[in-house]
């Protein structure tokens, strides 16, 4: 197994843990506020993001936390509000163009760029993992090595996406 | 670092964390392919996010699904389905 598939499995592991912990709490709450099973499953599932999320900016931020979020997910869902995971399906505009590439095709431009690449991308920018870290996680000399080949990535997958927006301009003329 | 790899840094500066984005400016006025490559860089880091933000949807997913179907949390599990099934 190597070391990305053990953090997996480690992060499915603590979410487990906080699900256990308290998403009968949470349940309980949506029941008495009018909500069904689906909801409490919806909202819980949001809110697990919102604080896995603040976590990598406030490592010391409080289980706490995901209660309030619950609570603050629930009244949103009341007004009608979209929800987070709903959001993250919405595909996103090409700025340029005004086109819209689909999530199938940033998948793609992910994958194009190499399994490396979108790892070392998604830990820097995504997790916030220190560049030290990265250097010894990904086996690089230094902070400098892990720089440049971060940036070598950005390049890559800058052209990708010019290459796409060509495409795009020939398909549109 | 080879140019180009500078200039993506200059870019990151700029967009990620709000350094003096004079000089960048300027090269702007002399280069028109440089606003064209910022916002393709602005782009892709939404899309970085939106990649790690899938990762970690599929982990509560996988967690979600261990935590009603695993034998060891039946006990709890019942205690929820009941209370649902209440009515109100």
């Amino acid at each position: 197994m190597d070391s990305n598939q053990t953090k997996t499995s480690e992060k499915t592991d603590a979410f487990i843990e906080l699900y256990e912990q308290y998403f009968p709490i949470v349940a309980g709450y949506i029941r008495k506020n009018g909500g069904s099973l689906e909801d409490a499953k919806d909202v819980f599932q949001d809110a697990l993001i919102l604080f896995y999320e603040q976590k990598l900016i406030d490592p010391s931020v409080r289980n706490g936390y995901l209660f309030g979020t619950c609570r603050n997910l629930w009244s949103k869902k009341l007004r009608g509000e979209a929800r987070i995971i709903a959001e993250l399906d919405r595909d996103l505009p090409d700025p340029k163009e005004d086109a819209i590439i689909s999530v199938e095709t940033i998948s793609n431009f992910m994958e194009n760029a190499g399994k490396r690449c979108k790892d070392l991308l998604v830990s820097f920018y995504y997790e916030k993992v220190s560049l030290e870290k990265i250097a010894s996680r990904f086996g690089f000399n230094g902070i400098r090595s892990a720089t440049v080949q971060k940036f070598k990535c950005i390049e890559k997958l800058r052209s990708l996406a010019k290459e796409k927006q060509l495409e795009y301009a020939d398909f549109t003329e | 670092m080879r140019t180009s790899l500078n200039e993506i840094k200059e870019i990151e500066d700029f967009l990620l964390h709000k350094k003096d984005h004079s000089g960048l400016e300027t090269k702007m006025l002399l280069d028109n392919t440089l606003y064209e490559k910022m916002e393709i860089q602005k782009y892709l880091y939404s899309v970085i996010r939106q990649q790690g933000r899938h990762a970690v949807v599929e982990n509560i997913k996988k967690a979600e699904q261990v935590f009603f179907k695993a034998p060891r949390y039946q006990p709890v599990i019942r205690s929820i389905y009941q209370l649902f099934s209440k009515k109100s």
